[in-house]
């Protein structure tokens, strides 16, 4: 039940906060992320090719995100959670964090965190509509 | 902290201008924002073809320069019919108009290696702006617009097919102009746009912004991250080689040149030459693990990097007996950074955080950290700008001798002009030529060694890429015999009983 409610949090905050704090919460959701879809490319009922693909793009754009946080990141998590649970919430962590990354992009002047933030939010598009088709694929 | 260059800035538009189509396709209202939006993109496209397809004489970069603009022109002009820039935008609106910023600051990129933006009378502030005056750069970049327009006319068609603003509103079928049939008209000319472009572009502009002179520099701190000090040499050298660069071609642009003296130049070329050696250095110890090509010889590369090192050194006898009066101290900007790069470079090598030229070659660091994947990227990156800048730094240093924009004068006694009490004599016409000669074997030495190093400027995981694309692709080729066989058995496969051909399915 604990786990939820940091997800729920995790998807407000990234819905709610101004966009420069929303960043810290984009790179910890794509942490996040990424340990999922590692941890889901282990299953059976999914394709495991597309998921390392999606695993390997997600740590990218945490890389990308790094050194526009404004904390020190929070240490990584030591295993997927319940976003690899396979219900879809991993799905809304990733959607939540490419509109949190696009509205940061949108609301800064500076062109090279312009660049970190829209291009971390396209990998993650793009990972979170590989690991859609990853389940679909099975 | 990866800097991105102008065509990385293209790549997010053209990502954008994808994913604003997929958002098109899973079903988004059309609107007044989408044109508009469409029509923002349209007119980055015109300013990209006109500010950089025309030569700085005012003369088109290629034939079909005029053709391009003429039809985005057309393009923009159906889609602003019909946009309004205070509606609403819907996300597929807002990736869309996204995708506009992005090529605005791509432009504004290449704005910044240049005095004035908009031809004629366009001059280069920095060593890659003047590239950017030339013609084939400035094809390239319309043949860049050209491909951008392709896709932003796809988009159209796409908007086109769903925008069912005629089905709500069945009276505006009747209107003077339909938005449908202005749709339309904006693909079908964005289409003409793209078509005027002979063929695409694979080469890649990677222009990074210019560099910043005016702010402060200061002396490393110790233990500073490795990327990090790698970054900060690779800036050093640009700043360099850009101040270099503006003192030789002084612009009477109201931007003052930054001030050079003997000394500057002097210590340059001495940290220049440490700076050579520790990179070849460096490199030895790398290249056992950087991946693997036919092309790449990263001991060639060492040794003439080596050999570079050597040429700037024999510099350091010819500035033996030349100064300025009055010449600047330790304390110099161009100094500081001169000396930085090298102590960036030396940390870098060596197990020591606080090492400084002064200590020599100390005990080599640990090549586990070295190792680490964005450690190697960044040491790949910087060694090979290493060469490449030092080659535009000589050249302009020459420049600034035989053109004599720098005061220099010899301290040598025999130099001295009969009956004159002074101190310091003008410099001899073989002491000039001493240092012209030096320079060009310098620049000549470092060009070689940028030309071998080119590859490695890619970074570590792009050269591991193209190494497993370059294996896969040799993978995927069938042996001579094979396709020897499936030559003869071609014809067989290919018939069928009814005489029909085969049904080739879509992947």
């Amino acid at each position: 039940m604990t786990h939820v409610t940091d997800l729920d949090m995790l998807i407000a905050d990234l819905n709610d906060r101004p966009p420069a704090l929303a960043v810290d919460r984009a790179a910890e959701a794509l942490a996040l992320a990424a340990e999922a879809a590692e941890a889901l490319a282990e299953r059976e009922d999914y394709d495991t090719a597309t998921l390392w693909w999606a695993a390997g793009t997600l740590s990218s754009a945490h890389r990308l995100l790094l050194p526009h946080t404004q904390d020190d990141p929070p240490p990584l998590p030591p295993g997927p959670g319940p976003l690899a649970d396979g219900s879809g919430r991993l799905n809304d962590v990733l959607q939540a964090t490419v509109d949190a990354l696009d509205r940061a992009a949108r609301a800064t002047q500076e062109p090279q965190r312009l660049y970190a933030l829209s291009r971390a939010a396209d990998l993650a598009d793009k990972s979170r509509r590989a690991c859609v088709n990853a389940r679909a694929a099975t | 902290m990866t800097e991105a260059t102008f065509e990385d800035f293209l790549d997010l538009a053209a990502d954008r201008l994808d994913r604003a189509t997929l958002a098109v396709a899973d079903g988004t209202t059309v609107g007044a924002a989408t044109c508009a939006a469409l029509s923002a993109v349209t007119r980055s496209l015109i300013a990209l073809s006109t500010r950089y397809g025309l030569l700085p004489s005012g003369i088109p970069a290629a034939a079909w320069q005029p053709a391009v603009v003429e039809r985005l022109t057309a393009a923009d002009r159906a889609f602003r019919r019909h946009g309004r820039p205070d509606a609403s935008p819907s996300a597929a609106d807002a990736k869309i108009s996204d995708a506009a910023r992005l090529l605005t600051v791509a432009q504004d990129l290449l704005a910044t290696h240049l005095t004035t933006p908009d031809p004629p009378r366009q001059f280069a502030r920095t060593p890659q702006g003047e590239q950017l005056l030339d013609a084939p750069v400035r094809d390239h970049l319309l043949r860049r617009a050209a491909a951008i327009a392709d896709q932003l006319a796809a988009l159209t068609r796409i908007v086109l097919s769903v925008d069912d603003l005629t089905r709500r509103r069945p009276h505006l079928e009747q209107a003077y102009r339909p938005r449908g049939k202005d749709l339309a008209l904006a693909a079908s000319e964005l289409a003409d746009a793209a078509a005027q472009c002979p063929a695409p572009t694979t080469a890649r502009l990677e222009l990074l912004p210019a560099p910043v002179l005016a702010t402060s520099v200061t002396y490393p701190s110790p233990d500073e991250d490795p990327v990090h000090a790698a970054e900060q040499t690779r800036d050093a050298l640009r700043r360099i080689a850009t101040a270099a660069y503006q003192a030789a071609h002084a612009l009477r642009s109201g931007e003052y040149p930054p001030q050079h003296t003997a000394g500057d130049l002097y210590q340059t070329a001495t940290h220049l030459a440490v700076a050579h050696t520790i990179a070849a250095e460096l490199l030895t110890r790398i290249s056992p693990h950087l991946p693997a090509h036919a092309e790449w010889n990263w001991a060639e590369a060492a040794a003439r990097l080596r050999a570079s090192g050597a040429a700037w050194l024999r510099l350091r006898r010819a500035w033996g007996q030349t100064v300025s009066v009055p010449d600047s101290g330790p304390r110099s900007p161009l100094t500081v950074q001169a000396t930085s790069l090298v102590i960036r470079l030396g940390r870098l090598a060596y197990d020591d955080p606080a090492w400084s030229p002064h200590a020599g070659p100390g005990h080599p660091r640990g090549l586990g950290e070295l190792l680490v994947p964005d450690v190697l990227d960044a040491l790949c990156v910087t060694i090979s700008a290493l060469p490449c800048e030092a080659a535009v730094i000589a050249a302009n240093h020459a420049r600034l001798i035989t053109d004599g924009v720098l005061d220099l004068h010899s301290p040598d006694r025999a130099h001295r002009p009969d009956s004159e009490g002074r101190r310091f004599f003008p410099l001899q016409p073989a002491q000039r030529a001493e240092l012209a000669v030096s320079y060009r074997d310098a620049a000549s030495a470092s060009k070689t060694a940028a030309a071998d190093l080119a590859d490695l400027g890619r970074g570590y995981r792009t050269l591991k890429e193209v190494v497993v694309t370059f294996a896969s692709r040799r993978t995927a080729r069938p042996s001579p015999e094979r396709m020897h066989r499936q030559a003869h058995q071609k014809p067989r496969q290919q018939e069928r009983p009814d005489g029909e051909r085969p049904i080739i399915p879509k992947r």
